[in-house]
């Protein structure tokens, strides 16, 4: 499987989980904000890591689940249980495509249309339908985007004149900020997008210092503008249409005059002008009149971006949309959209051609075009005039060579009204020459002039304070809380598990191996280096198996967090109210312990609910709450974990199970008759039985508990049964942390080892002969005030009585459901740590033992089944 | 790896990937004012532009693709 498939499998998992462990508590606490969106986040995290894989059906069907769930996180759709039960109903068809993707790589054939209806079913409720589409349900506006006028004005330009008239789009793109992780490279995406003119780079948020920043965190946006159609722009985005908005603009849209209004009487003087030109269809003399006008206008100016635009109109349409160059020659002449001006580099690249980007080669570039158009403006005083225009060209030459000043950030009115009074009154230039040389870029270097600060192409680094040391990417990671989580294929857990075993059971050789050096060879001294060297390993093997184990061990959560959604629907089936209470679900356990866990407990809360808790009628009709009370918890006992089941329900009627129990023939009467409530409440583990009449699809099949008193003991733990009629009922389960290496006890029984799980083991004991009664027709003995009944192993297991009287008798007490029982045998041995393997080959179905074991000196034991045996 | 630095000149050459990010955020943090020559970058990943944009730095030489050198035209808008 693709190793991205592979990862992806169960991250999707973890977060349907979430989502609908999300949803459930939406139910019941719907104005939530941190619950709605973490289940958004899920939902779209979901979206957005399926959009890597060919697996479109499964992304557009969590897309619409997530444009429901963002209209309810907005507040502008109302959850309500029947909204839940259909992105639930969503998610599930999302999880089965999921188990598909994993078994076939590949989603079912009927997925297309799967989607197509739950996507309209889910798509229903949103309450407003979307103008346009995006992708699969984005919702947009014709609107012209709001940065449209943030794009270089040259940038505008160029797709004005490429558009030729044509609609085209204005798109912006925000990626993801995890999006690197999905392995998306937003730049390489927009480098092959289709149609595209122009782009910005910008960002999407204040940076951070540089020092801070996270260099695999995204953060830039772009906004773009394209000439391709919507349907392959939407087509070449699909895998991230949640991230993009794509607004369908005019080119008239894309002319925005920006700059600082700088009227002067040479404006209005040329806009009479251009008006008549343009009257008379006189475009190539209105051009000229544009261009030289453009010569002696501050370029950062609004009505030097005015006048440019009028040139870019003339040169792609002419005269075509004249109403749209009027407006602009107006705004030449009022001057009253004044905005902050642009970067002059930008504006400079369109008059003059591209500027060198270096800041300071941009900024001596600067100074010598201002100079260059302040020496124009001194020509034109000295070009002869007549009486009648010289007063308006001192006007607009003093209007120029201030705002000439002002592009490179020097204020020179007052010198400028002075040099212009000059020549009005006695025709001298000299001084207006002397103020222009200033900005010669010589005088520059000679620090003549004031400094020049442009405007600087990147965001400004700001360098950590001297006292903190630049942080190395390991404490950022930790500063961030980024938990450090390792995911691993279980196999291989699986391997080392199984090898620490095996390393356990190798282990118990060396305690062989003493035995036959003391009493073989006779070396005492040899044995004890050989426990010695046992102790060491000993230690070590425990740490490594502790160290294992805990890599395996994992909360109950992990099971329990179906039940929420399993109790509400099965409750709104039956129609019952019933409130699910959960604790303990931290508690760990071995993970093949929680699996072996998962369908009995299934079994068990739905035999409470279909069973156990009553109908709202019937509680309220029994002076009960009319909302039942399931109750599932977990604990550790010792090497145990245990999980209980209870409902404050009706109970198991005893009476009524002996009935059915004898109806069923599971029973004789005299054993009915004799039978406790108890024990008759256990009949409901026997297979086969049920007392419910009808068969439901959720229980009352009869195998329910069955099934789960055989898969718990499998699994090496038991399973108990507390009930109080018309009270309720407590099923309880314990099961061992773990299951790979088994502890035993070995017993002697004529002359043969058995095995036996020191799970069951209460306390050995060596009990007087004479301390042994028959009761009925049993042996018993008192143990601290208790009554133990006995079973000989040898008479069980029908081997060879035993003809020797003894004196005492080496009594084993066992726990077997909650039942202690002392088992005789013949002796105690040693504690050791197993594996225990499935009988095999002709022992296979054996009754009696549950499997085997190697021992240290190479022979296999026989571990014994006590829950069958007794 | 196709970045080096001399002084405080950067230069990212031939195909950055999204691996090359943080070794070349670390280089950054100890370079005052870099100076980046993007002139023979193929292909830049979106990590890599982005820290060149958030760095002090001035680009000398842009690189040859027209929408990679885009990204370096405009100010950032922080």
């Amino acid at each position: 499987m693709n190793a991205l498939l592979a990862q992806f499998i169960p991250e999707a998992r973890d977060l349907l989980e979430q989502a609908g462990a999300g949803m459930l508590a939406l139910e019941r606490e719907a104005n939530s904000p941190t619950v709605i969106n973490d289940v958004f986040r899920a939902v779209h995290t979901l979206k957005g890591s399926s959009g890597l894989f060919d697996v479109v059906p499964l992304t557009r069907l969590v897309h619409a689940a997530e444009d429901l769930l963002g209209e309810v996180r907005t507040g502008e759709l109302a959850l309500n249980s029947e909204i839940v039960d259909r992105l639930l109903d969503s998610l599930d068809v999302v999880s089965g495509w999921i188990d598909a993707l994993e078994a076939r790589e590949e989603l079912p054939v009927d997925a297309e249309a799967t989607m197509t209806e739950r996507a309209a079913v889910l798509r229903a409720w949103l309450a407003h339908r979307p103008a346009i589409s995006m992708g699969n349900g984005r919702v947009s506006s014709n609107e012209p985007p709001a940065w449209l006028s943030d794009l270089p004005e040259a940038d505008r330009m160029d797709a004005y004149g490429a558009a030729s008239g044509r609609p085209l789009l204005a798109w912006s793109f925000d990626p993801e900020e995890s999006c690197f992780f999905n392995g998306n490279d937003p730049i390489a995406m927009l480098q092959h997008s289709p149609g595209m003119l122009a782009m910005r780079t910008t960002s999407c948020e204040p940076l951070p210092a540089f020092n801070v920043l996270d260099p695999l965190a995204c953060w830039l946006r772009f906004e773009v503008l394209s000439l391709a159609s919507r349907e392959a722009l939407e087509e070449h985005m699909r895998y991230v249409a949640d991230c993009i908005d794509i607004r369908e603009i005019e080119p008239c849209e894309l002319v925005i005059p920006r700059g600082a209004s700088a009227a002067t009487p040479v404006f209005r003087d040329f806009v009479r002008v251009a008006r008549q030109q343009l009257e008379l269809g006189d475009l190539n003399t209105l051009a000229r009149s544009i261009s030289t006008l453009l010569s002696m206008v501050a370029p950062e100016s609004l009505q030097a971006s005015a006048l440019r635009w009028c040139k870019v109109h003339l040169a792609s349409r002419g005269i075509e949309g004249r109403a749209d160059l009027e407006r602009l020659i107006g705004l030449v002449e009022t001057g009253t959209a004044a905005t902050p001006s642009e970067p002059i580099e930008t504006i400079h690249k369109k008059v003059d051609g591209p500027l060198p980007q270096p800041a300071d080669q941009g900024a001596a570039t600067h100074r010598e075009l201002a100079h260059k158009i302040a020496l124009q403006q001194v020509k034109i005083l000295e070009t002869s005039a007549d009486a009648k225009s010289i007063t308006g060209r001192l006007e607009s030459v003093a209007e120029v060579l201030k705002n000439v000043f002002r592009a490179v950030a020097a204020d020179a009115s007052a010198e400028v009204d002075a040099g212009v009074a000059a020549v009005a009154l006695s025709n001298d230039i000299g001084q207006l020459r002397a103020l222009v040389s200033t900005l010669d870029s010589h005088s520059l270097a000679n620090n003549q002039s004031p400094s020049i600060e442009l405007p600087r192409a990147v965001p400004v680094y700001v360098p950590p304070p001297p006292s903190l040391p630049a942080a190395s990417s390991e404490s950022l990671g930790e500063a961030k809380g980024i938990p450090r989580v390792l995911r691993v294929d279980q196999s291989k857990i699986d391997v080392i598990m199984n090898l620490v075993a095996e390393l356990i059971v190798a282990k118990n050789g060396l305690s062989y191996l003493a035995t036959r050096a003391e009493q073989v060879h006779g070396s005492r001294a040899i044995a004890r280096e050989i426990k010695d060297q046992f102790a060491v390993i000993d230690r070590i093997t425990q740490g490594l198996q502790v160290g294992v184990m805990s890599v395996r061990m994992m909360p109950v959560s992990q099971v329990f967090q179906r039940f929420p959604r399993l109790v509400r629907d099965i409750s709104r089936k039956l129609d019952k109210n019933i409130e699910l209470v959960i604790e303990g679900e931290d508690t760990e356990a071995d993970k093949n312990v929680l699996e072996s866990l998962t369908d009995p407990l299934i079994h068990m809360v739905r035999n409470s609910l279909d069973h156990g808790i009553e109908t709202r009628e019937a509680r309220i009709a029994a002076g009960k709450r009319e909302k039942g009370v399931l109750r599932i918890t977990a604990r550790h006992e010792n090497d145990f974990v245990v999980i209980e089941v209870a409902d404050d329900g009706k109970g198991i009627d005893p009476r009524r199970v002996k009935a059915k129990a004898l109806q069923l023939g599971l029973v004789s009467a005299e054993g009915a008759g004799q039978m406790s409530d108890q024990d008759a409440a256990n009949l409901v583990f026997t297979a086969g039985f049920s007392t419910n009449e009808e068969v439901s699809d959720l229980s009352g099949r009869g195998v329910g508990m069955d099934v789960v008193r055989s898969a718990v003991l499998k699994a090496g733990g038991d399973v108990a049964l507390r009930t109080t009629l018309g009270v309720g009922t407590a099923v309880t389960v314990r099961l061992p942390l773990t299951m790979a290496v088994t502890r035993i006890v070995t017993v002697d029984c004529r002359g043969r080892i058995f095995g036996i799980p020191m799970d069951l083991v209460v306390e050995t004991a060596k009990i007087k002969s004479d301390r042994i009664h028959r009761f009925k027709s049993m042996e018993t003995f008192v143990l601290r005030d208790a009554i133990i009944p006995i079973v000989r192993l040898a008479r069980s297991l029908q081997l060879p009585e035993d003809v020797q009287r003894r004196d005492e008798e080496a009594v084993m007490v066992v726990r077997i459901g909650g039942d202690r029982i002392g088992l005789v045998v013949d002796g105690f041995r040693e504690r050791l740590e197993v594996i225990v393997k499935p009988l095999e080959g002709v022992l296979e179905g054996m009754p009696g033992f549950s499997g085997t074991a190697l021992l240290g000196d190479g022979r296999v034991l026989l571990i014994l089944d006590l829950q069958e045996l007794l | 790896m196709p970045f080096r630095i001399d002084d405080n000149v950067v230069t990212i050459d031939g195909h950055s990937l999204v691996e090359e990010a943080q070794p070349l955020f670390e280089a950054l943090l100890g370079v005052d004012e870099p100076i980046f020559d993007l002139g023979q970058a193929q292909t830049l990943h979106t990590a890599v532009v982005q820290l060149v944009l958030a760095s002090t730095g001035r680009v000398l030489k842009a690189p040859p693709d027209r929408w990679l050198a885009a990204c370096f035209r405009d100010r950032i808008v922080a």
